[in-house]
């Protein structure tokens, strides 16, 4: 089932579901809620790229995702009075300004989408990875991409995604306990970087 | 559901239009719509909540800016 505004609301007085800092009242639809585009971002070392020209990546036991997004990826922040211009066909990543937390207990699991405003511009917020399982806590990783053919203004604080909450048949047995909990080598380091 | 005052203009096909929506900030919100929910100077939009002087609303559509709900002036809901 799929919760509405005033599910989510009492969900959120309850903490069950928990979004920091908590979401304007215009952020809300009928069963969704907007989430906004944190300043940092995530964007490919071309140089670095051309330097290993050839080389492939191999996903499996011996990959290692952190070690591939220092070498190939620089992070920089989004300058407020210029934003940041996606080209058409860019490719990068960005997190939501928003931190969520959802209690494995609650039973609540949720699902990152794109918003249609967006959409009809040809960003597109996700690749094929929507799900937010229950018992995750972190800001949401976006993979932003333009597929339009003009280029794309980002902005930090922009309207970047709407979370769609669902509640689960039952209580899962194991909470989310993956590589991106917290996701503790990217925002979170970061984040504690700037204190 | 409530009447929001609202510019009218016509879409690129017949069963669609354009609204303009003066929000309580003085901005005006574009949204695309079917001609179906909206007459020749309102769109139909449901209330969501009420405070002093606005009312926040929730429009059939989301608008050029990304918003689904803005907050108009209560003069803008029409009788």
């Amino acid at each position: 089932m799929i919760l509405t505004d005033r599910e989510i609301q009492v969900f959120l007085a309850n903490r069950q579901i928990n979004i920091k800092p908590k979401p304007d009242p215009v952020r809300y639809s009928s069963t969704s809620v907007d989430l906004t585009l944190a300043k940092q971002l995530r964007i490919w070392s071309f140089d670095q790229i051309e330097k290993t020209k050839g080389e492939i990546v191999t996903p499996g036991p011996e990959f290692k995702y952190s070690e591939f997004r220092e070498k190939f990826t620089k992070r920089i922040n989004i300058r407020p009075d210029k934003g940041y211009v996606l080209a058409p066909d860019a490719f990068i990543l960005a997190w939501t300004h928003e931190t969520i937390y959802l209690p494995n207990h609650s039973r609540i699991a949720a699902r990152v989408e794109g918003k249609s405003s967006l959409a009809r511009l040809g960003l597109a917020v996700h690749v094929t990875a929507p799900t937010i399982h229950a018992g995750f806590e972190g800001p949401l990783q976006l993979e932003l991409c333009n597929h339009g053919p003009v280029s794309i203004r980002l902005t930090p604080g922009m309207p970047i995604c709407q979370l769609i909450f669902e509640m689960t048949l039952g209580t899962p047995a194991k909470g989310y306990s993956g590589i991106f909990l917290r996701q503790k080598n990217s925002y979170y380091k970061v984040e504690q970087g700037r204190n | 559901m409530s009447r929001v005052k609202a510019r009218i203009v016509r879409g690129t096909n017949g069963s669609e239009c354009i609204a303009y929506i003066t929000t309580a900030g003085g901005i005006s919100a574009e949204v695309l719509l079917s001609a179906a929910q909206t007459g020749s100077n309102h769109v139909l939009a449901a209330e969501v909540a009420r405070d002093k002087n606005n009312v926040l609303i929730e429009l059939p559509q989301e608008t050029s800016s990304g918003d689904w709900r803005v907050w108009v002036n209560k003069n803008q809901i029409l009788r």
